[in-house]
């Protein structure tokens, strides 16, 4: 018979430890361990099965569990001296993981409530820059005061070009096409959210190169594929893949 | 003019919240009549007959529009597509806000995973800032919010967290709870 099976992906074992508790509905308090402990390793085993990446945090947290759910079977057979070189970070006891499990619990429920705070700021619009900076990013977009504007952009470029021009060149008769570039450009971008700018350019960039990529950055903004961020005056540009 | 005008020039044209000191130093009044001015040009722009707020933000005083224009507003914009911040950017922003300073591993420690690239990201958008080492073993980096955290999210200052009295109490158990741990071990 085909099945299948719909694994619901934690963020990481705080936030599956809660789901475990809250569908034994437990008091926080008196969590059975040993149940809990083989209803996590059971999880963890689904994941496996399902080829899903375990991050290290699932393993150290089944660890802890198994030694809780020792330690209650066997008290007293811990060697005290060994536990003094645990930092404060590792969990020795129940009532430390209860302790965890509160404070995770705590800043949840904050960050909801920072998260209605963030939404009724959104609210609230002041006096965006004005003048003849253009934005670089689609009318249609989002409008903010980190967006660069064209003269920043060129600012950088010019930079950049001045700082090549105390460099000793090759003359080269190659042409970069600017699909190239923006084809460099997104791969980069692949498992980032942002790149800095200088990092476009690494080590002996050839002119044209740098001018290819001026070109595939404003195409790629104009596709709407990134935005150009410029976090303060006069610093570094960020681009970041658009989702 | 009036004083309360000349400080409504000046939160016009401003493109940071201004303190009433940093007012008070422009017009060459004092800060008591600065306050008064302040709260004057408040009542003034209440109602329905203005648009405009005056709201404590970040430590300053900004003028900026009233919710209740946000739908005809963001029209100028030309649709919702805004920053907001990632469930995972939020959480570890509400960690360091509320303990702060704090170290990563004290961050990974609450919420029980990495949290390497999120604390990139929200030092990229400055709503994050290191602020110096802690005295310990490899020496890690502290961090603290920002202007831009307060800014973000319509804060006066950090005493505008929600809860906080509720925080320092579970802190203070976390604390006592784990450092008594290793406290205790070491008596043996």
């Amino acid at each position: 018979m085909d099945y299948q099976v719909r694994l619901h992906v934690f963020e990481g074992p705080f936030a599956l430890l809660f789901h475990l508790i809250e569908k034994a509905e437990v008091d926080i308090y008196e969590i059975p361990v040993a149940e809990i402990t083989a209803q996590y390793l059971a999880y963890l085993q689904a994941m496996k099965e399902l080829d899903l990446d375990i991050a290290s945090e699932f393993l150290v947290m089944a660890a802890t569990l198994l030694k809780l759910k020792s330690k209650k079977l066997l008290p007293g057979t811990f060697d005290i001296a060994a536990e003094a070189d645990e930092s404060i970070y590792t969990i020795d006891s129940q009532e430390e993981l209860v302790q965890r499990l509160l404070e995770y619990r705590h800043f949840r429920s904050i960050a909801d409530e920072l998260r209605r705070f963030e939404q009724a700021q959104k609210r609230v619009f002041i006096r965006s820059l004005s003048g003849e900076k253009v934005l670089l990013v689609n009318p249609d977009d989002e409008l903010t005061a980190a967006g660069v504007t064209l003269p920043g952009l060129l600012q950088a470029f010019q930079r950049l070009l001045a700082e090549h021009n105390r460099q000793p060149q090759e003359v080269t008769v190659d042409e970069i096409p600017i699909q190239e570039k923006m084809k460099q450009v997104m791969l980069l971008l692949r498992n980032k959210e942002g790149v800095d700018f200088l990092s476009l350019f690494p080590g002996k960039t050839s002119v044209q190169e740098i001018i290819a990529t001026f070109f595939a950055l404003l195409e790629l903004v104009r596709l709407r594929k990134i935005r150009i961020w410029q976090p303060n005056a006069l610093g570094e540009l960020l681009i970041m893949r658009r989702t | 003019m009036e004083l309360m005008a000349l400080v409504e020039a000046l939160l016009f044209v401003t493109e940071e919240p201004l303190s009433a000191e940093k007012i008070a130093e422009i017009t060459g009044f004092p800060n008591t009549e600065i306050r008064r001015a302040l709260n004057d040009l408040q009542k003034e722009l209440a109602g329905n007959r203005h648009g405009l707020q005056v709201t404590e933000i970040a430590k300053g005083f900004q003028l900026s529009t009233k919710p209740e224009a946000a739908p005809v507003v963001e029209k100028l914009f030309k649709g919702e597509n805004r920053y907001t911040l990632s469930q995972a950017g939020l959480e570890t922003l509400a960690i360091v806000a509320y303990r702060q300073p704090v170290t990563r591993v004290d961050i990974e420690a609450i919420r029980g995973v990495k949290v390497d690239g999120v604390v990139d990201t929200l030092l990229k958008r400055r709503f994050l800032r290191t602020c110096g080492r802690k005295d310990a073993p490899g020496r890690p980096i502290l961090y603290g919010t920002t202007r831009e955290f307060l800014k973000y999210f319509g804060l006066k200052d950090l005493s505008e967290l929600p809860n906080s009295a509720a925080d320092k109490e579970l802190q203070t158990q976390t604390e006592n709870l784990f450092s008594f741990e290793q406290n205790s071990s070491k008596i043996s």
